[in-house]
């Protein structure tokens, strides 16, 4: 077997090649692009979407990261009543999609809706319409905070008395301690999780798409079904790469120079009690994105989808359901075998470009989902076209494909992470003994890695359920998916009915949050 | 035979392994002796086919193992490897772990085969126990055991004592040596301890910086040295211009040959660290000296060696 050359390292090659073709397509296909509506394109909508892009960004990071590490900040470092049901509470928003928070509150705000009856009750006439670029950020900033909430507070808990009481004794007050010490330690972990909120943003469809808020992300959907043209959609997509690639070196740029070695031995710092003010105003704090990121969406949740719980006995219902497990299963497998592959090959041949697959592999989900799928239409269509007949688009194995491409980092990240617990001896006994690699990954590795793998496989899970902007462009005719279906309902006005495929997807996405939990109790 | 003919091996630009060469007869015990980062486990991993060398080739029974463009699998060398940490599998019982590379018996020579080796590793009944509920010591009989059972024509141990209790070190040394020597097998241990080389092997290849320095018996190494280096790493000498002596061959003698004063003399328990100070071709030394008895600082003594 060829060092650089063999079973292994090929089948990896095509397989990352693969994850990176709908990517390199698009921009392919937007540089060799110059049509008419292109020309239009540029003269009218595109500055403002790409403006409006940005507004975005720069609201939405701002919401996030004073609600994220603001509530790190008080969960790590002090203690209190109901300390640890907060800190779980605080991190629940990831399980509703941005999109269905917003529904309920375009639904809770709108002209029929219960706070204007309410305010019309009091008296009080005139309508404020929540159908706005600003209620698009608060709902983003509730919906994305526990990105830099969790991340951030995992790099805080790290913050150890070596460094902080040193600070203290030289007489440092807690307001220098957290701006000049804590804070530029974790500058790290914020700029990672403020990329993946920014990646959150440029993602964004269903949500913008309910408030009339133009972006790149809706952008393309306009070009592509509302003016079909496809050329603007791959031309709008490679503005979205851009800036998604743009982040990543703003990312690499403000970790660098910023490693610090986190000392394990040393005692944690103990936590504090709030003062009597002080604990008034962290609990409100704390209470703000728990209640409006949380609670309220989810209490509407519950109470329609309850009250149309009759829906889940109907056809419709139960082939929606058969549709979602049918697609985000087979997806995640595929997405957890790949992982595997590109995992082994990266450990046991770690020889130049191999060492990089991995980050390769995971591009795709830096990536919009609709700059994905665009991708994937002008690959499929281009292979239609050439065999002279339908034989891939619109068909279920290019959804997974979208699926497959967009998520892969997902499973990516956990499958390497245990193949590195797992150390290279067990492989290495097991081929001394005489098994292939094949047969140590599947008698020896495989059946060690079982929970990881187990776990990655519910995270791509439920991040696939989500998934509404990929779903949208890349389905058969007619497939309906929960995401598609919550998203349909609620945008034809039965925003009540919708509520039975919203609590699914709810539901649904709690089972990798509580193995998470699980397995940090462990 | 085991032969490694001229194996060099790099990592980036940095050189592990330079021209090393190494020549093992069927049933010998090597041990594969130096600092850390001195190069030794990189050969015992491109033995094994792990790594992939630049330079050189491996050979065992005539057959290459690898250079001149060949390259056998770790899977088909017909070579065992004992690691550091053992790397049992721990989701197997110690019966599955001994029988996971016999492939070609039935089930039943299987499992009398596993009921052999756990009778020669002392740990009859022990076969539906599971690793992690075995002591570190039966953990390394488990994984000797293993690596037996394929009848390997060489085996390899990394460090196979770094991991032990130093109380229990000796037994558990001196068993792994009666379950070695009984099987018959060509062992190459990696050891970074002088004194565990000692014991255990037939003969000891010294390693620094990627190359081999010297490949003998122990006491020809012990005694006879090619360097102040090797000698120095198998024990205390003591140096002077154009050449060195150990510690334990020097003396103080009513009529010795050299007039020395003492510096100093330390109780060391069962010995006392006496250190002299001499000229020696008008270059001033200082020698340890191991005495039975206290001295006077400034005394005159005469000295032997």
């Amino acid at each position: 077997m060829s060092r650089y050359f063999n079973r292994w390292t090929v089948q990896t090659y095509a397989w990352v090649l693969t994850l990176l073709l709908p990517a390199l397509v698009v921009i392919a296909y937007a540089m060799g692009s110059e049509g008419e509506t292109l020309r239009h394109l540029k003269e009218t909508v595109l500055t403002h979407t790409v403006l409006n892009t940005l507004y975005l960004i720069a609201a939405t990071s701002t919401v996030a990261l004073i609600l994220g590490i603001g509530s790190a900040y008080l969960t790590t470092f002090y203690t209190f009543r109901f300390e640890k049901t907060i800190a779980l509470l605080l991190a629940m928003p990831f399980v509703i999609p941005a999109y269905i928070v917003g529904f309920v509150y375009g639904d809770l705000f709108g002209f029929f809706g219960p706070v204007h009856l309410m305010l019309r009750e009091w008296g009080i006439k005139g309508y404020f319409d929540v159908l706005n670029f600003y209620s698009v950020v608060l709902i983003l900033g509730f919906a994305l905070y526990p990105y830099v909430y969790l991340i951030v507070k995992a790099s805080f808990s790290k913050s150890r008395s070596s460094l902080l009481y040193p600070a203290l004794n030289l007489g440092a007050g807690k307001w220098r301690l957290f701006w000049q010490l804590i804070l530029p330690l974790s500058r790290p972990a914020i700029a990672g999780a403020l990329t993946l909120v920014v990646m959150e943003c440029i993602s964004e469809y269903g949500t913008l798409k309910y408030y009339g808020v133009d972006t790149l992300s809706t952008a393309i959907f306009t070009a592509w079904f509302g003016l079909e043209d496809p050329q603007s959609a791959a031309y709008i997509a490679s503005i979205a790469t851009v800036l998604v690639i743009s982040v990543l070196i703003i990312e690499k740029i403000a970790r660098s120079g910023a490693t610090y070695k986190s000392e394990k031995l040393l005692s944690k710092i103990p936590k504090e009690r709030f003062t009597f003010l002080g604990g008034v105003g962290a609990y409100i704090f704390m209470a703000v994105p728990i209640l409006f990121g949380f609670l309220i969406p989810l209490s509407w949740i519950l109470t329609y989808g309850y009250a149309n719980i009759s829906q889940i006995v109907e056809v419709d219902y139960l082939v929606v359901i058969l549709n979602t497990f049918v697609v985000s299963g087979g997806s995640a497998a595929l997405i957890v075998a790949g992982a595997l592959l590109i995992g082994y090959t990266a450990r046991n041949f770690p020889y130049g470009i191999n060492r990089y697959l991995s980050k390769m592999a995971s591009f795709g989900y830096a990536l919009p989902g609709a700059v994905i799928a665009v991708g994937i239409v002008i690959i499929t269509t281009t292979i239609d076209d050439y065999m002279g007949e339908n034989l891939l688009s619109g068909t279920l194995g290019v959804l997974i494909f979208g699926f497959v491409v967009r998520f892969s980092a997902v499973a990516i990240g956990t499958v390497d992470g245990s193949f590195e617990r797992l150390g290279l001896s067990i492989n290495r006994a097991s081929r001394s003994l005489g098994k292939s690699h094949l047969s140590t990954l599947w008698r020896v590795e495989i059946p060690l890695m079982k929970r990881p793998l187990i776990f990655a496989y519910a995270l791509v899970f439920v991040d696939t359920i989500k998934e509404l902007p990929l779903t949208l462009i890349l389905r058969p005719f007619n497939y309906e998916t929960l995401a598609t279906k919550t998203f349909e309902m609620a945008e034809s006005q039965m925003v009540y009915e919708s509520s039975v495929y919203a609590l699914s997807i709810v539901l649904i996405a709690t089972v990798p949050m509580v193995l998470t939990i699980l397995k940090s109790e462990r | 035979m085991l032969k490694i003919d001229q194996l060099s091996k790099h990592f980036k630009s940095k050189e592990v392994l330079s021209s090393v060469s190494l020549h093992v007869h069927k049933g010998e015990i090597i041990s594969i002796l130096g600092r850390s980062g001195s190069g030794k486990s990189t050969l015992l991993n491109l033995i094994a086919g792990f790594e992939h060398s630049e330079e050189g080739t491996i050979s065992l029974e005539n057959t290459l193992l690898c250079g001149e463009g060949a390259f056998i699998e770790p899977s088909k060398r017909s070579i065992g490897f004992v690691f550091q940490n053992y790397a049992l599998f721990p989701h197997l019982s110690v019966a599955d772990n001994i029988a996971f590379g016999i492939t070609h018996l039935s089930k039943n020579e299987r499992k009398e085969r596993v009921e052999k080796l756990l009778t020669l590793i002392g740990l009859e009944g022990y076969g539906a126990k599971y690793p992690d509920t075995l002591s570190g010591g039966e953990q390394q009989r488990v994984a000797l055991a293993r690596v037996l059972a394929i009848e390997p024509s060489v085996i390899l141990l990394d460090e196979p004592f770094s991991n032990v209790d130093t109380v229990l070190k000796t037994t558990i040394r001196d068993d792994l040596l009666t379950i070695l020597r009984a099987s018959g097998a060509t062992a190459l241990f990696v050891t970074h301890d002088p004194h565990e080389a000692m014991a255990i092997s037939d003969r000891i290849a010294y390693i620094d910086s990627g190359k081999i320095v010297q490949f003998d018996t122990p006491e020809v190494l012990y005694h006879s040295a090619v360097n102040e280096n090797v000698a120095a790493f198998f024990g205390p000498i003591n140096r002077y211009e154009g050449g060195f002596v150990r510690v334990e061959q020097c003396r103080i003698e009513e009529d010795g040959a050299i007039d020395a004063q003492i510096e100093s003399s330390l109780f060391m328990g069962s010995r006392y660290e006496t250190r002299v100070q001499f000229l020696h071709n008008n270059e001033s030394c200082n020698f340890l000296i191991y005495t039975d008895r206290c001295y006077e600082r400034g005394e005159k003594v005469s000295l032997a060696f």
